[in-house]
């Protein structure tokens, strides 16, 4: 949030734009629920009609969730049906126990932050600056999807995009998987065939649902193929592994839409 | 687009990010508006300078030109109107609505309000704002780093100063206050407390 700030508060005083910003992070308390159950729950908490008609993925909506004014997020960064709510930070109390109440019957538990490690990564979910990084583009990130240069208007990053689109990058971002369990060191290097460094390592987790170690780790471009194999070197230790262009679980986003 | 979302609701109970410390400290808590507020705490008020949460006050940012006098607060219908900039005004306390746009920011800002003659004393203790009486009157307001986090300051009377910083270092800021004011003899005492002492000034 402070980047962001910093972002918005540099392009008003470069620009002069007659624009006030109201830092209000600190207003709001956020949850997110999350999982096969997620909507049920969310009928529970809110009137709002919460079908996927209605309530459709990556889609926002403003509506009372416990008594509490909030802000409804369907978003899914841990691949499943989810809601991120926020709400007025005074009331995290209350609306922490109304939603373990309304999914209790469905054993309904607080995840942590490893546990959503590993779930983005079963989708290959960026963390940026973790997976990406200041030479970083959504091109290399296999995120074109994100650019959307059909915009009549100018926007931030605009030019440079255009750049990136024109000239193929020559590295991507994609996932692999390890057959014998070790997991390796994120920012471990992937070499070539002589030994050389020519890619690292970003996220690496096992994943207790598929069974497997996951990762993912930027390789020269030529090498973002299903199946490639490719050799990390972990300090003495050099492990063989295999990519994977799409994610893990639910690699055609069916879940995350349903 | 609405900014409902900011604001607090009186169908659900709000609480100060200081809840906690204050139950430890033996607050009797009490719901008044819509907010669990510690009204009073065991035993003799303390012979040294106080503390009371006072995060449920309600702020308010509005944004605009005005005629406010930069460094001074003004008092208008109950609440503080602090000259922030040129064009941003913070409305601390008072009725909600206020008859211009404004953004919700009640839960954005903690406060603790520091009362008593060594008021000051605390104060210097973590905090290197001038807020001797000729370089800050009653009335007085600075947005100031508090603590080493940003911050706003109003002197409300000659030994109370209200204190704003960001919500989510409510417990931080408790734990600095009672460790400066605790050493002087002080103590957290109940928003009654406060309002007995108003209504003696």
């Amino acid at each position: 949030a402070g980047a962001v700030e910093q972002w918005f508060s540099w392009w008003l005083a470069d620009w002069r734009m007659q624009v006030a910003l109201t830092d209000v992070t600190q207003g709001l308390a956020a949850v997110n629920l999350a999982g096969p159950r997620a909507r049920e729950i969310m009928g529970r908490l809110t009137d709002l009609d919460c079908s996927n008609e209605a309530f459709t993925y990556l889609d926002a909506k403003r509506a009372p969730v416990a008594g509490v004014p909030a802000l409804l997020l369907r978003i899914g960064f841990v691949g499943e049906v989810g809601y991120e709510i926020h709400f007025p930070a005074a009331h995290g109390q209350h609306v922490w126990d109304a939603i373990l109440e309304a999914g209790a019957e469905h054993g309904i538990r607080p995840f942590g932050l490893e546990p959503q490690r590993i779930l983005r990564l079963q989708k290959m979910h960026i963390l940026v600056g973790q997976d990406t990084d200041s030479e970083s583009t959504p091109y290399g990130a296999a995120m074109p999807w994100i650019v959307k240069l059909d915009k009549d208007e100018d926007f931030i990053g605009k030019w440079a995009l255009e750049h990136a689109a024109e000239h193929p990058s020559e590295t991507a971002l994609v996932g692999f998987t390890l057959p014998d369990g070790d997991v390796p060191t994120e920012g471990a290097a992937v070499l070539d065939s002589r030994g050389e460094p020519i890619g690292q390592v970003t996220s690496a987790r096992h994943s207790r649902q598929l069974g497997q170690v996951i990762g993912m780790a930027w390789v020269p471009a030529d090498m973002a193929t299903d199946g490639a194999a490719i050799t990390i070197s972990d300090e003495s230790r050099r492990l063989r592994a295999e990519v994977l262009t799409k994610p893990f679980y639910d690699p055609d986003g069916e879940v995350l839409r349903s | 687009m609405s900014f409902e979302f900011l604001r607090p609701s009186a169908e659900a109970v709000a609480r100060s990010p200081m809840e906690a410390q204050a139950l430890a400290a033996g607050a009797q808590m009490e719901l008044r508006d819509g907010w669990n507020v510690a009204v009073a705490y065991p035993g003799a008020p303390p012979a040294g300078p106080a503390w009371v949460d006072s995060s449920h006050l309600s702020k308010l940012e509005v944004a605009g030109a005005h005629q406010l006098t930069f460094g001074m607060a003004s008092r208008i219908d109950g609440a503080w109107w602090c000259p922030v900039t040129r064009d941003r005004t913070l409305v601390i306390g008072g009725a909600r609505d206020v008859a211009v746009d404004h953004i919700e920011v009640t839960t954005a800002l903690a406060a603790l309000t520091i009362v008593g003659p060594l008021a000051r004393e605390v104060f210097a203790r973590f905090c290197a704002v001038d807020l001797r009486p000729q370089a800050m009157p009653v009335g007085g307001f600075r947005p100031a780093s508090v603590a080493r986090t940003p911050g706003y300051v109003v002197r409300e009377g000659s030994d109370r100063f209200l204190m704003l910083f960001g919500w989510a270092l409510g417990e931080y800021m408790w734990t600095v206050v009672a460790d400066a004011a605790e050493s002087l003899g002080g103590g957290p005492v109940g928003i009654d407390a406060l309002d007995r002492e108003v209504a003696r000034a």
